[in-house]
């Protein structure tokens, strides 16, 4: 086991945070991952947005190294290869660049196209304005292809690189004034149902469900950090819906 | 038991909901089966619980301990991290209607209402999270004996290694 080395395990760490594995996970993996190669103590103190990990070598010296990491969006395929991957790791302690070789293996794997990611959004939206008690055709076509609009605008987004927060906002005051627009035009009798089927793919659930999660299962920094970005998240949807709706003379 | 026609539509919404997140977050094959079925699951169990107990908050954190236990059992029998599942599967419980309510209140209607449906919103997001945080603290100490295990395992063959 070298710096080498520890460089190619920080690299899966990076990865599974990346893609949203929980953080005492992926201190486990680097655990694990150093054990079996013979450290005689590993330390590893994994957040949201950075790592560091301590090993000491029988020898008794100790490698040192830490990483920048950064949420980049849920991606259950990444997490599950990198899992397995370090399965694999502890069980064959294949040699550097065996590992390397599969770290780039484990990087190619379908992503859903983008026009199955529309369709999908296209989806939620209908069948949250459906679920939450919109019974009238109209309305629920109507939010399913404001769904639809919003999650190519947000493509485009994040294509452009655009502040996660400054997405949130623009998306929900879009969606709420389209909806009260369609209301001001008697398509629909009120904005409601429209605004709650688009809400949802706006709302920080995954965001609040990881937090609280982290919290109270020991890894209180990280809790911490993902409870405040949720509030943000949360506090700059509340906003764009507020903005419109102060616009449009208050909710109807 | 059979339920209303509304709340078969309201499973179904949900459930075809839970599918649309699962994509987006990239699940895939068996797993996203797995995971509507647990949407599904979900909003069931708090529809049939309606007619036996009134309050929604109660309700909520009874599906949430449901949920959260069909998530790690699916995780292990899958192989698969838990918070696959237990992302996907909660977000019918996602209170997105009374939010928005909240909203709305916030700005046209009086402080009472507004504080009222605030102060509903944030129970219910509560019940959820006790609901999950016990499952969660009881699979942990679980897997915590067995990561210990097996640690000593790997530095057992370690040493033979050497």
């Amino acid at each position: 086991m070298d710096e080498k080395m520890i460089q190619s395990f920080l690299r899966i760490a990076e990865k599974m945070i990346e893609a949203g594995a929980e953080v005492y996970r992926v201190e486990e993996c680097l655990n694990y991952m150093c054990t079996a190669y013979g450290a005689v103590r590993t330390d590893a103190f994994v957040t949201t947005s950075n790592m560091t990990l301590n090993v000491e070598k029988p020898d008794g010296s100790i490698i040192c190294a830490s990483r920048r990491a950064s949420l980049s969006g849920y991606d259950m395929e990444c997490v599950d290869r990198f899992n397995s991957l370090v399965r694999y790791i502890t069980k064959e302690r294949p040699s550097l660049q065996v590992i390397n070789q599969r770290i780039e293996e484990a990087l190619v794997y379908n992503k859903y196209k983008v026009w199955q990611v529309v369709l999908c959004s296209l989806i939620i939206a209908g069948s949250f304005s459906m679920f939450f008690g919109s019974r009238d055709i109209v309305e629920i076509a109507l939010s399913s292809a404001i769904g639809a609009v919003m999650e190519i605008l947000n493509q485009l987004a994040k294509k452009a690189h655009m502040n996660g927060m400054m997405i949130r906002f623009c998306n929900s005051a879009i969606f709420s004034a389209l909806a009260f627009a369609a209301t001001k035009m008697g398509l629909v009798p009120s904005p409601d149902y429209i605004i709650m089927g688009n809400i949802m793919s706006l709302i920080p659930g995954c965001g609040i469900t990881s937090a609280v999660r982290d919290l109270f299962t020991g890894d209180t920094f990280t809790g911490i950090i993902r409870t405040i970005e949720c509030m943000l998240n949360a506090a700059s949807m509340a906003l764009g819906y507020i903005v419109v709706a102060y616009l449009f003379g208050g909710a109807i | 038991m059979i339920f209303t026609l509304d709340e078969w539509i309201q499973i179904i919404a949900g459930a075809v909901g839970t599918f649309g997140f699962a994509v987006l977050f990239n699940v895939r094959g068996k797993r996203l089966l797995a995971g509507t079925i647990g949407g599904l699951l979900a909003w069931t169990v708090y529809v049939a619980l309606g007619y036996v107990i009134d309050s929604p908050i109660l309700r909520y954190f009874i599906v949430s301990v449901v949920t959260s236990t069909y998530s790690e059992v699916f995780a292990r029998v899958m192989k698969t991290p838990r918070t696959t599942f237990l992302l996907i599967c909660l977000i019918p419980l996602v209170p997105g209607s009374s939010l928005y309510y909240t909203m709305s209140y916030a700005l046209d209607s009086s402080m009472g209402d507004f504080l009222s449906k605030a102060l509903y919103t944030a129970e219910l997001s509560a019940a959820l999270a006790l609901g999950i945080v016990v499952v969660a603290a009881i699979s942990r100490s679980i897997t915590a004996v067995q990561s210990k295990k097996r640690k000593k395992l790997l530095a057992e063959q370690a040493k033979e290694n050497q």
